[in-house]
């Protein structure tokens, strides 16, 4: 009868994960999400659900987003902006005072743009270690974890990281390491290296990609960019010399929160009014869900070129289960690959597709991918043979519309296995029968 | 005062400097002849992509009372698979068409079935680490630890940085994986990152000192000033009618395929490669030795000129290793008044390596010719294999006296330190000779 409760109480929490509160709401209480792609990691506290009687954990296939990374702008631009205003004699007392503090800070981030961060190699340590600690029976002696990372250095050095927080936690088997362009439609299907991404984007019509910027637009219309500036800039004209009012506001925005990936001890949230925070945040996005999420520009395909991705996931599983020597794949790749893999998997909380642009923070949050963001497939294995998967994601249970064979978490292995193809099967129609 | 003492040493340098004067001590003869090494070393056709030979001779003993403390590296990324994948297409293309038109001999069936082999894993995965390159780095990491276990000991920090190439931060990985592993108290830190590219490639775009007409693509790759005098030089040298004629029953099928003399050189170049690919696949045997002989001595040639003391670049190719000599000699200093650092490993490229051991004058890579036929007997690029690396290995002392021993490739080298016999040098002595070397690198660059 507990069991049922429960089963019953975490289907309903799982069913309406944003059901508690608004995204508006969430940033308010939780800055850190205002930073959409930029927000931190947070490990789960609880102890994951236990399997079912007799089911007991044997592989794991993890595909994960780099850890936090310094901000991917050339930090030099807004110090030539703040020198520039400071010669002319544009700034005001502010404007002077966060002048004097990005002088200062500049040096630890120069040619740093991009660059994994201690709080970056902490994040992936963490997960390798609390995978080694919840799932110790996956990586038994004789075994090997296959690891593969994207070509970028961060993702690299994530691996290493991730590798590290193996090795810390007692892990003294094979490994096996790669990268290469070879990977890239599986690791960063959002590039050109995917065949299926160059399909879509070429498909994609100019009036669609037009009414996809226009609603983008609208929304960065409602921000006021001008009254942001006119407490760094004295002179309103004189700003406009330097560029797009809000693309500055936005250089600020993302050095603001970008900056607590860094561990440095430097804080420009302060410039920021908590509604203009979140403004920002919903910009970037309408962006990310119009281009990467569930959304209607592209006809429901911006998700579709992850199918490469998810065949590969359930390629190696095959090949992994019938060999039996695989403890756990990785792969480490970028937060857009991710975005699209959850809309493939149809996963609850990624598939809302909204009405308006205005809608889409309640029904798709970028943060939910943050950094270190993580899709772990956790396989069990009884004594007869059956075989259970649980997803999760960034270390919490995630459903599907799949019926479950357990404690509404558990999938059956063949269940899951079917839905999957079905949907990579459905991503490759879609972008076919593009333009829709 | 100054200014006119500045300008006199520029017009000295300038008039009286001449190339041989930057190698003083050099030793005219430091390798056996060409002709007893080819030979002796059927390896050696490999050039820059042999393997490493991990069977390394044991060091001359440290004096009584010094123990080994710190070690710092410069080393090249693993085995990799060829930097272009239009090779391999080309190959396949071209092998496709013969064996499709019946117009293979018995010895290019052969051929072609071998290559398939290799196309099956390198089809594109050009420039790519091979598994064999992460397995060559996690060796090396066991080979330090067993060949330096007491600088391990305890819980110490190797700080490894990378750049940002992935198979150089690929093999640093799997370095540190092993190492980490084997000898898990280690603090190991990681990087890759724009901010260090300035000293390990000190011709990269990142070093503020480079010149916009010698940045990396630049000289290097196909831009060089060596390009078109090797090009023209592959062209009287290589005998592709013959070559093609023992894959071909009619040599003139290639030709549909591109310039016979560029498709020999992409099989001469898969031959050497393919060891970083497969220990079972060898292309060696289609090569006539004399014929490969004269075609490792172009590419030998080229090394020579882009990253060793050949003409081509006057001086300036290998005089930008001097950032990174002074970040070695730096880092070493603070490391050592630290104590915390038990490595430090730089994982780079194979130009930049010899850049450095010039810089350094190290014998075998220090003699100047103009003459081309003694280049081979000077400079040998199959000294540079997969994973090559320069160690220096820090002793010390109760009476916290530091020495220093440098090996290349884990075979220890000599420095022509005046009054010093080796191969332990005084770090005093060691780090006043860098200080000179790196000196007379910035003239070089002023000149």
């Amino acid at each position: 009868m507990r069991t049922a409760l429960l089963t019953v109480f975490t289907a309903l929490c799982l069913s309406f994960p944003l059901s508690a509160q608004t995204a508006r709401e969430e940033i308010a209480a939780d800055r850190n999400k205002a930073g959409g792609i930029y927000c931190l990691y947070a490990a789960p506290k609880d102890a994951p659900v236990p399997a079912p009687k007799g089911f007991k954990p044997f592989y794991i296939s993890y595909f994960g987003r780099h850890g936090a990374r310094h901000n991917l702008a050339d930090p030099a631009v807004l110090l030539n902006w703040l020198d520039q205003a400071a010669a002319a004699g544009k700034l005001t007392p502010l404007g002077e005072e966060v002048r004097s503090r990005y002088t200062a800070l500049y040096p630890q981030l120069k040619l740093r743009e991009g660059d994994l961060t201690a709080v970056g190699t902490a994040q992936l340590e963490g997960i390798a270690g609390r995978m080694m600690g919840q799932y110790a029976r996956v990586f038994q002696k004789g075994r090997t974890v296959r690891a593969v990372s994207s070509t970028a250095p961060r993702c690299l050095l994530s691996m290493a990281a991730f590798l590290h927080g193996l090795r810390s936690s007692g892990w003294k088997g094979g490994i096996s390491l790669d990268t290469g362009n070879a990977w890239m439609r599986t690791v960063a299907p959002h590039r050109k290296t995917n065949e299926l991404y160059v399909q879509q984007r070429g498909r994609i019509r100019t009036e669609d990609r037009a009414a996809c910027e226009a609603d983008v637009q609208r929304l960065r219309d409602e921000i006021d960019a001008q009254a942001f500036l006119s407490r760094l800039f004295s002179d309103r004209e004189w700003v406009r010399s330097l560029g797009d009012p809000h693309a500055i506001m936005n250089e600020f925005y993302s050095l603001a929160v970008s900056l607590p990936c860094t561990g440095l001890p430097a804080d420009f949230y302060d410039l920021f009014t908590p509604e203009e925070l979140y403004r920002e945040w919903a910009v970037e996005n309408l962006r990310y869900y119009g281009y990467f999420g569930p959304s209607k520009y592209f006809g429901g395909t911006s998700w579709a070129i992850a199918a490469p991705a998810l065949e590969k996931i359930i390629s190696d599983a095959d090949e992994d289960l019938r060999t039996g020597t695989t403890a756990a794949r990785l792969r480490f790749g970028h937060d857009l690959g991710l975005m699209c893999l959850y809309s493939l998997l149809d996963l609850e909380g990624w598939r809302t597709v909204a009405a308006d642009p205005h809608e889409v923070a309640d029904a798709w949050r970028s943060y939910r991918v943050p950094m270190a963001g993580n899709l772990q497939w956790i396989f069990y294995r009884n004594d007869a043979g059956d075989i259970l998967v649980r997803l999760r994601v960034n270390e919490q249970d995630a459903t599907l519309p799949v019926e479950p064979a357990a404690k509404g978490i558990f999938y059956r292995w063949e269940d899951l296995r079917a839905h999957c193809l079905a949907r990579c099967a459905e991503a490759r129609k879609r972008i076919e029968r593009m333009p829709l | 005062m100054k200014k006119m003492t500045l300008l006199l040493l520029a017009v000295f340098s300038a008039v009286f400097l001449r190339a041989q004067d930057f190698f003083p001590g050099a030793d005219p003869q430091p390798y056996p002849p060409f002709a007893d090494s080819w030979k002796a070393d059927p390896m050696m056709v490999t050039g820059n992509y042999r393997m490493y030979r991990m069977d390394t001779p044991a060091p001359t003993p440290a004096p009584a009372g010094f123990k080994p403390f710190y070690i710092s590296t410069y080393g090249r990324h693993g085995a990799r698979f060829f930097g272009r994948n239009d090779l391999y297409d080309t190959l396949a293309r071209l092998f496709d068409a013969g064996a499709q038109n019946d117009a293979l001999t018995a010895d290019g069936q052969e051929f072609y079935r071998r290559f398939q082999e290799v196309y099956a894993l390198a089809r594109g995965r050009g420039g790519d680490l091979t598994q064999r390159g992460v397995a060559q780095q996690q060796e090396l990491a066991r080979k330090m630890l067993r060949d330096y276990p007491a600088v391990f000991r305890g819980r110490k920090v190797v700080d490894a940085r990378s750049t940002t190439v992935p198979r150089c931060i690929l093999s640093m990985t799997a370095f540190c994986d092993a190492l980490g592993t084997a000898a898990p108290s280690l603090e190991i830190r990681q990087d890759a990152s724009a901010a260090d590219m300035y000293y390990l490639k000190p011709n990269s775009k990142y070093n503020p000192k480079v010149r916009p007409d010698e940045v990396d693509s630049k000289m290097d790759v196909g831009e060089g000033r060596w390009l078109e005098p090797w090009q023209e030089m592959w062209r009287q040298t290589a005998r592709p009618q013959a070559f093609f004629a023992r894959l071909f029953k009619d040599p003139s099928f290639v030709k549909a395929f591109g310039d016979p003399v560029h498709l020999e050189r992409e099989c001469f170049y898969l031959m050497a490669d393919t060891p970083c690919v497969s220990a079972e696949i060898d292309f060696r045997e289609f090569f006539d030795s004399d014929e490969a002989a004269r075609l490792w001595e172009l590419e030998n040639w080229r090394f020579y000129q882009v990253s060793g003391p050949g003409r081509t670049y006057q001086d300036r190719n290998w005089a930008y290793a001097e950032v990174l000599l002074d970040q070695i000699v730096r880092s070493a200093g603070e490391d050592m008044a630290d104590g915390r650092t038990a490595a430090r490993l730089r994982f780079g490229h194979d130009y930049m390596l010899v850049n450095l051991l010039t810089l350094l004058n190290l014998d075998g890579w220090n003699v100047v010719t103009e003459d081309f036929g003694r280049i081979k007997e000077v400079f040998r690029f199959s000294e540079l294999p997969m994973a090559t690396n320069l160690k220096l290995i820090f002793y010390r002392n109760r009476a916290g006296e530091v020495l220093v021993r440098a090996a290349l490739n884990d075979r220890e080298v000599r420095l022509h330190i005046d009054g010093a016999e080796g191969p332990y040098y005084r770090w005093e002595d060691f780090e006043a000779f860098c200080r000179r070397r790196i000196m007379l690198a910035r003239q070089i660059l002023e000149r």
